[in-house]
């Protein structure tokens, strides 16, 4: 721009500024630079300071846009703020130059609005304020009446002017006049609103109710320019809640006179009102009352039920009705009925609740007697331990006790049908019809038995008593039934038949009979086995000439002799006898008896007797086959035995037969050696004699005859044994050591036999020694003179017994060698024992076994035959060893 | 004459001791006599033994056994086994062993010059 322009423009007492094609504000003069507070430097650099928290500020570029678009003259307001934090706004007035250039430039002067907008403001208040459809009038802050819209002049009837001269008296209801004016008078002096309800005066002289509110107008600075008052018609409401509080006061005044107790309790549960009654029952104040929950007024047993109802009344909505005991002012308590009603809006609300308290305790303690009487009959006949059942003359049923129905779980009607129902047990069905029936035509009482299914499918016995109940006129007008559960007694009889069944049977089986005898009146029981075993006929009764009778004469004095120890005093009988059946055989029967006083404070020897018949004739049998055994043992052992007693034969014959080769060749030499040809000839002779002892020796113990007792060294004994089973003992590896006891005495006993027994120990131990690896293979034979015996004891460190096998190993049988009969020790001990010896066995602390036995010493005289004793002396204990 | 050959009896049984070596002088050895294997190889009888006429049964040390050990050590002797168990199965293992002969007592002289005749 020319300078000489803007000098002039820079001059002019007005704002104007010009805007380029690009819609850049490219020149601003003097006075709008200085107006806005910003110099004009270069284009682009100057722009409007727009007051963006204005309505119009934010839009102003987007119009501005739309205008310069147009190439029309425009207006346009913008918001500035200043650099003094004030805004205010311009009026922009533009206009496009058009000089045919396609590019055009506006040119426009700015002018402050404000007065301008002032204006519209006035304008727009009084369209807002006429557009209210209710009252409204403007006061000054003096309280004149300014303006008042047209709502306000068509109900008061008046013009503004008339009501300029309003004073408030003449249209605000004189009841209401003092409150008005405190409030607006206080509104103004603290310059806050004011809402007050009054009666205003309408054009018709009716006054209404208006809610009054008063809001002051303030300017830029805060100042109250104005008071705004807005009537609102509230004159229908208010009457209704005039009316409302009226009904209320009535209704109240029908709480208080009502004869029941009220409590009226808001929706969180809160007491709002209690009557006048109610609180002359408890002689409480409505105070003490807001916290009924934690006084005495309701029994205590009841207050948590009241509690809950309450409760459940204001966080559920459920009404509630429940029978209290409240406490009167005197103390005492009496029954309440308490409903609870809410009291609900026109939207469904709950707005709060009626309790209504009803003393019912006459009621109540009327029905409590009836019930307890109730009760009391009830109690009797459901107390009675059966069911009852009710019967009409034609055997309807037409009642029952809980019993029955908890029995059956069936209710009386359907019991009615108990033929056809299936309660009824089929197999007891006949008889129950024939004997019911057969009662109801007779008026006989009833009694059977039946079985009656529990509801739980359950079949029990029951016994049935019917008897009728007669009127005067002795017409039968009920049957009363009484129905005893006996099943527990059938059961019970059931059983005791069956174990009494199961006790014979016991006693039949294991032949064993019991018995009493009282020993005062001699009376005695037998069971039937006892019978059985005596042979007497069970329909006898039995006596102790009975019992005697079939004794033989050794056993009637030892049942005598028992019968007059028991009779002295308590004690314990073991005895066998003997019984002399009627076919003169015998009979083996063992007794175990004990007596003492019973129960009845008599003396009663009980018992029971076995018939041991049998196991006698085995005991025999076994001991034939035992001897049996023996003697297979020995002819078993016969096999290994040959071996050495060829190795003992042979030896000397081998002796006998090379002497007799060194004798002939020796005579034969020229001259011959009669020396040794002697020598030769008395060692045959030895060796000769050598064989003969052996072969005496085989001969006894090949031969059945009774063995020959003689006087017996054990350690010569042994020492041929040993010498007997060398070879096993070499092939065993195993080392055998003698601790033989020094001038031990002799003992009685058959030579061969003992031998046989030491052979067969040491051959047990052999074979159980060599079994084992890992340890010394060793075998200790000792023997020692004990008191008036001699012991042999062997022992190994073999494999033992076992863990139970020290008790078992003189069962026949028993056997801890794969390959072994078994046989071995319990023949061995059958001879010791018939040497009156003893043989034992043990397990070794460490490993293997200890067996030994011990033989009676020989006695000068006892024996049959054979060499003398060995003189003065024989039984002498070994001094080197000691007590073991 | 070559010198007399040396036989060595080994027997535990005093019999057998005492008649043999009558016998087997009048047969024309000198002879000494062991009561075990262990007093034969402790004597180190091996040496001087042109053959042994030995038990087989015996407490400790069992003929076979010395035998045996005799073999493993190198110091064979030719040996007659005598025994008073008839045992075959026994003899002809010895045998197969390398036993000159194996003779159950009791024996003649003949069958003891037989089994001796294959010593010399």
């Amino acid at each position: 721009m020319e300078a000489g322009l803007v000098g002039v423009l820079d001059t002019l007492p007005g704002m104007v500024f010009s805007i380029n094609p690009g819609g850049v504000i490219d020149f601003v003069n003097r006075a709008l630079a200085d107006y806005v507070g910003i110099q004009f430097q270069s284009e682009k650099d100057w722009n409007w300071p727009i007051a963006i928290e204005h309505p119009d500020g934010s839009t102003f570029h987007s119009k501005l846009r739309s205008m310069l678009e147009q190439s029309q003259p425009f207006q346009m307001e913008v918001p500035l703020t200043f650099p003094d934090g004030v805004s205010r706004s311009l009026l922009l007035r533009c206009n496009p130059m058009n000089d045919g250039a396609a590019e055009r430039r506006w040119y426009g002067i700015a002018t402050e609005c404000t007065v301008d907008s002032r204006l519209r403001d006035k304008n727009d208040f009084q369209r807002i304020v006429d557009s209210i459809p209710v009252p409204v009038a403007v006061t000054t802050t003096t309280g004149d009446v300014e303006a008042l819209n047209n709502p306000a002049l068509d109900y008061f009837g008046m013009t503004l002017e008339e009501l300029k001269n309003w004073k408030a008296t003449e249209v605000v209801h004189p009841e209401d006049l003092q409150a008005t004016i405190e409030d607006q008078l206080n509104a103004h002096l603290t310059g806050t609103f004011y809402n007050v309800e009054s009666r205003h005066l309408r054009h018709d002289g009716i006054y209404r109710w208006h809610n009054v509110l008063g809001l002051p107008l303030r300017d830029v600075d805060g100042t109250i320019l104005r008071w705004f008052h807005l009537l609102v018609d509230v004159d229908d409401r208010k009457r209704a809640e005039l009316e409302l509080a009226a009904r209320e006061r009535e209704a109240r005044l029908v709480l208080e006179s009502i004869p029941a107790g009220i409590g009226v309790i808001g929706i969180s549960g809160e007491v709002e009102t209690i009557n006048g009654p109610l609180l002359r029952y408890y002689g409480r104040t409505i105070e003490e009352l807001r916290d009924w929950a934690n006084t005495d007024v309701v029994h205590s047993d009841d207050m948590p039920r009241m509690i809950d109802a309450v409760d459940r009344a204001v966080t559920l909505g459920q009404p509630y009705d429940l029978e209290v005991r409240l406490r009167r002012a005197d103390g005492i308590h009496r029954w309440f009925q308490v409903t609870g009603s809410p009291l609900i809006d026109d939207g469904g609300r709950i707005v709060r609740w009626y309790a209504l308290h009803v003393d019912i305790d006459d009621r109540k303690r009327a029905e409590e007697a009836l019930a307890e009487r109730e009760r009391e009959s009830r109690f009797i006949v459901d107390g009675i331990a059966g069911m009852i059942a009710i019967f009409s003359p034609d055997a309807k049923l037409i009642g029952g006790n809980q019993q029955i129905i908890d029995y059956f779980q069936r209710p009386i009607d359907e019991l009615d049908n108990w033929a056809t129902n299936g309660i009824t047990h089929p197999d007891d069905l006949q008889l129950c019809i024939d004997s019911f029936m057969g009662s109801i035509e007779t008026g006989e009482p009833y009694d059977y038995e039946t079985r009656f299914l529990r509801h739980d499918g359950v079949w029990r016995w029951f016994q049935l008593r019917g008897l009728p109940l007669r009127n005067t006129d002795g017409e039968i007008i009920r049957w009363y039934g009484l129905l005893t559960d006996i099943d527990d007694r059938k059961r019970t009889e059931e059983q005791l038949r069956r174990s009494e069944a199961f006790l014979a049977d016991a006693q039949r089986l294991s032949k064993t009979g019991s018995f009493s005898l009282r020993l005062e009146t001699s009376e005695i029981v037998w069971s039937a086995e006892t019978y059985r075993i005596f042979g007497v006929d069970p329909t006898n009764p039995v006596t102790l000439e009975t019992v005697l009778s079939r004794l033989d004469p050794e056993s009637v004095l030892k049942v005598c002799s028992v019968i007059e120890t028991a009779r002295a005093g308590n004690g314990d009988f073991d005895y066998d006898i003997r019984l002399v059946m009627a076919d003169q055989s015998i009979k083996h029967v063992r007794v175990l008896a004990h007596s003492e006083k019973n129960k009845d404070g008599e003396q009663e020897l009980t018992g029971a007797v076995q018939d041991v018949t049998e196991s006698r004739k085995a005991e025999e049998a076994i001991n034939e086959v035992r001897s049996e055994l023996s003697y297979v043992t020995r002819i078993t052992s016969l096999g290994v035995l040959t071996a050495s007693i060829a190795h003992e034969v042979n030896q000397p014959l081998a002796g006998i037969v090379t002497n007799a080769s060194t004798c002939l060749r020796v005579l034969n030499t020229e001259p011959p050696n009669l020396e040794v040809a002697k020598d030769t000839a008395r060692r045959m002779i030895r060796d000769a004699n050598r064989a003969a002892d052996v072969i005496v020796r085989l001969r006894a113990l090949f031969s059945r005859k009774p063995p020959l007792i003689e006087p017996v060294d054990m350690n010569e004994v042994a020492t041929e044994v040993i010498a007997l089973a060398f070879s096993e003992i070499q092939r065993a590896r195993v080392s055998v050591i003698t601790e033989f006891g020094m001038a031990l005495p002799t003992v009685a006993g058959a030579r061969v036999q003992l031998q046989q027994v030491i052979m067969n120990l040491l051959r047990n131990a052999i074979e159980a020694t060599s079994a084992v690896e890992g340890r010394p293979a060793r075998i200790v034979i000792r023997t020692e003179a004990r008191d008036v015996e001699v012991r042999l004891i062997i022992e190994d460190t073999g494999i033992g017994f076992g863990m139970d096998g020290t008790k078992r190993i003189f069962d026949a049988f028993y056997t801890t060698k794969p390959d072994g009969m078994g046989i071995g020790l319990s023949v061995s001990r059958s001879i010791i024992e018939s040497h009156s010896g003893r043989l034992w066995a043990q397990s070794n602390a460490l490993h293997g076994a200890t067996v030994g036995f011990s033989v009676p010493i020989h006695l000068p005289g006892h024996e049959v035959e054979g060499p003398e004793p060995d003189g003065p002396d024989a039984p002498r204990e070994n001094p080197e060893k000691g007590e073991r | 004459m070559t010198k007399r050959k040396q036989i060595s009896v080994v027997d535990d049984d005093e019999s057998v001791r005492e008649a043999l070596p009558d016998l087997l002088r009048s047969f024309g050895f000198d002879v000494h006599t062991f009561d075990s294997a262990e007093a034969f190889l402790r004597a180190d009888a091996f040496a001087f033994s042109d053959g042994m006429i030995l038990d087989i049964a015996m407490p400790g040390m069992t003929g076979p056994e010395l035998f045996k050990e005799l073999t493993r050590r190198g110091n064979q002797v030719p040996t007659i086994f005598i025994t008073a168990l008839k045992d075959e199965v026994l003899r002809t293992r010895l045998m197969k062993d390398g036993a000159v002969e194996c003779l159950f007592k009791p024996f003649g002289d003949e069958e003891l010059q037989v089994a001796l005749a294959a010593i010399d």
